[in-house]
């Protein structure tokens, strides 16, 4: 027994439309992409405060330090064990590409972000914040949530 | 005078989008896949030097002796936040050595930030006192949300001249010596 092949026409669908659609989407989701989210853990806790204020570090250089609940420092995805070893590097690349000399203060141009887990410890936040002041960092965002209902 | 057109014969190229839709969506796929929205985060930012410690536990000063400056440590206004068993706040005291004057032991969270703000502000805005700094001495056992608290109760003071108090630096209380 043998099928019989018909007079069938060819069914082709217009893909033009569902491509322009998918490229809108691509357009879209590669617009509002936070490249910056990639430094941040975003499995911490942070402290909810009243009066803290949106977070806005435009135009300075920021070296972003996550701190978990037992204390332990992740940047960039990568827990660090040597922080002090880790911001004295920093703080050295940037003396560099500023020409800047050592002992300078970094105030001017780079902020430290300080992400803690609402749960860590102070002496853990204070071990990282000291450490940065050390090699010449003086300015510090500390990072929190808004208390709920106070969003911007 | 009459021209001849000649149609010329040509073949209707047919674009294969097919591989390009293809592409299309597994770019858009691993979009959404790795999107996140963002979350809503503040800051509250400090301009801190480098703190020096100026008494331990026990109120007692740990200078190093060196400082000839009379002048040296004056504007700073110390408050000293000790923890209590479970890892929060519980006694908060502010000054140094032999004026030291509890500012909160009992009582909420909330009630304890509450009192340390009215006093930090009475003590702000005397215009006959020199402080423009606050150091806040933190035993190192409590939780970093109950410190944020402290800090954001300094970042909500203002100098007798109206400017908001911009100067604020922690330190991690030093052991007295037992």
């Amino acid at each position: 027994m043998s099928g019989s092949v018909g007079g069938a026409e060819a069914a082709e669908p217009n893909l033009v439309p569902i491509l322009d659609m998918v490229f809108q989407l691509i357009t879209f989701f590669m617009l509002v992409i936070n490249v910056k989210a990639a430094t941040m853990d975003q499995t911490l806790q942070l402290p909810v405060v009243g009066s803290a204020a949106p977070a806005d570090s435009t135009g300075l250089r920021a070296v972003v330090l996550n701190i978990n609940g037992e204390g332990d420092v992740n940047i960039g995805g990568v827990v660090q064990t040597d922080i002090k070893g880790y911001v004295s590097n920093e703080a050295d690349q940037i003396r560099l590409q500023d020409g800047l000399k050592k002992g300078d203060d970094l105030s001017t141009r780079t902020i430290v972000v300080v992400r803690g887990d609402k749960r860590a410890k102070f002496k853990s936040v204070y071990a990282v914040v000291k450490a940065c002041q050390e090699v010449g960092f003086h300015r510090f965002s500390y990072m929190t949530t808004f208390e709920p209902g106070k969003e911007p | 005078m009459s021209r001849k057109k000649k149609k010329n014969q040509h073949e209707e190229v047919t674009l294969n989008l097919t591989a390009m839709l293809d592409m299309a969506f597994q770019l858009l796929a691993y979009l959404i896949l790795t999107f996140r929205s963002p979350s809503v985060e503040a800051q509250i930012a400090l301009r801190m030097p480098d703190p020096v410690a100026v008494s331990d536990k026990k109120g007692k000063d740990v200078g190093d002796g060196t400082n000839k400056d009379p002048l040296k440590g004056l504007d700073q206004l110390v408050v000293n936040v000790y923890s209590d068993k479970a890892g929060g706040i519980g006694q908060i005291t502010s000054g140094k050595k032999d004026k030291i004057t509890e500012v909160a032991s009992k009582g909420t969270l909330e009630q304890k930030m509450a009192r340390l703000k009215r006093h930090l502000q009475e003590i702000l805005n005397d215009p006959g006192l020199p402080f423009d700094k606050v150091a806040l001495q933190i035993e190192g056992d409590i939780a970093y949300d109950d410190v944020m608290q402290v800090v954001d109760v300094c970042a909500q003071l203002k100098l007798h001249d109206g400017k908001p108090l911009q100067n604020v630096t922690f330190i991690e209380l030093p052991s007295g010596k037992k």
